[in-house]
């Protein structure tokens, strides 16, 4: 489990250290893609202490949840309608569900 | 090598791709924590140079509006000042124009009265002088005169414009209208009331000009009263070298 740590404490310090600007306009497009990404990761974890993980679910839900939802948000802004709540509401929704099922097998 | 390579073989799969995905999570959020980083400063550490800068801005839009307010007023006034201005050139025009217009420097138009002399065409009696058969300028004058004192506006002779440095003079066989010479007949236009004739008819010395210069010697005389009769400008010079204005004591 420390190679997962470990590309997340990567991944924080080369954002941090490469200093990436993330412009106003796409900033909630960054933000609901994180959510999506974060949805994934704890559907992952869930799903191998289910032992149901897949590999290519994963990999093909972390991409495509995160290019839905980015999609959704910019649907919305042009279409003046806040859609990136239903991504929000979605996503936030599964990621309490999943942190519970994971607490629960560490209970 | 072939221990670390054997160590890779037994890191499961998933631990990789999670660690992968966890990896480009990361970077997202740091990237995003970096970029709120500054705005949330300026929402909060730079809060009171931001109201200081809100209020040094309200300062300047209120002295903005007092120098609006002031220029306004200054407009007003000056606009004010402008149709003062412009009463007094309309009415230094309206006394322009009728200092003009007694000066016979425009054309006039208006009911009157026409008359007409002319020469006689009797033969001169052997004791008596040529020059009583012809119309003089005394006649004319005598004519002018009356013309003025039955009320006449305006008059001229063959065309030339009485005014008040008008001379009316004998010059050889021809009679002088200020810088004119002109030739009989002669006609006197004159402007003036409607009844014209008849108040110069009535005067005692239009009849004496009658009997003497018309019935005794001659003289051709003919009338006529029109609704329109056209009096022109003085064309000539008008030279004042001596006279000046009495400054008047409003002016300063």
């Amino acid at each position: 489990m420390l190679l997962p740590l470990a590309g997340l404490l990567v991944g924080v310090l080369a954002g941090l250290v490469l200093n990436v600007n993330v412009s106003f306009e796409l900033s909630r497009y960054s933000a609901v893609a994180i959510l999506a990404a974060l949805d994934s990761v704890l559907g992952a974890v869930r799903a191998e202490l289910d032992g149901v993980y897949d590999n290519r679910i994963f990999i093909s839900g972390f991409v495509t949840n995160a290019i839905v939802a980015v999609m959704l948000t910019f649907i919305g802004d042009r279409l003046g309608l806040d859609l990136y709540l239903v991504a929000l509401i979605t996503f936030g929704l599964r990621i309490f569900n999943n942190v519970a099922v994971i607490r629960r097998h560490f209970i | 090598m072939t221990a670390l390579g054997t160590r890779l073989r037994t890191i499961p799969s998933w631990h990789i791709t999670l660690g992968i995905a966890l990896l480009a999570l990361g970077f997202l959020v740091a990237a995003q924590v970096s970029s709120e980083r500054p705005r949330v400063r300026y929402t909060t550490q730079e809060r009171p140079p931001l109201v200081e800068t809100v209020l040094e801005l309200q300062r300047q839009q209120e002295t903005l509006k007092d120098r609006i307010l002031a220029l306004r007023s200054e407009i007003q006034a000056t606009s004010e000042a402008g149709r003062g201005s412009a009463a007094l050139v309309r009415e230094l025009n309206d006394d322009l124009a009728e200092a003009r217009l007694a000066a016979g420097l425009v054309d006039l138009v208006g009911p009157g009265l026409v008359l007409q002399l002319e020469d006689s065409s009797a033969t001169p009696p052997p004791d008596g002088s040529e020059a009583d058969l012809r119309v003089n300028a005394r006649d004319i004058r005598t004519l002018a005169e009356e013309l003025w004192l039955a009320g006449a506006d305006a008059i001229a002779v063959n065309g030339e414009r009485l005014t008040a440095t008008s001379a009316i003079v004998d010059i050889g066989g021809s009679v002088l209208v200020n810088q004119a010479y002109l030739a009989p007949p002669y006609q006197l236009s004159a402007i003036g009331p409607p009844d014209l004739y008849e108040r110069l008819s009535a005067s005692q010395g239009y009849a004496d000009w009658v009997v003497t210069r018309v019935q005794t010697d001659g003289i051709g005389a003919s009338w006529g009263e029109f609704e329109r009769v056209e009096v022109p400008a003085f064309a000539g010079i008008l030279r004042l070298d001596y006279a000046r204005v009495e400054p008047s004591p409003a002016v300063p």
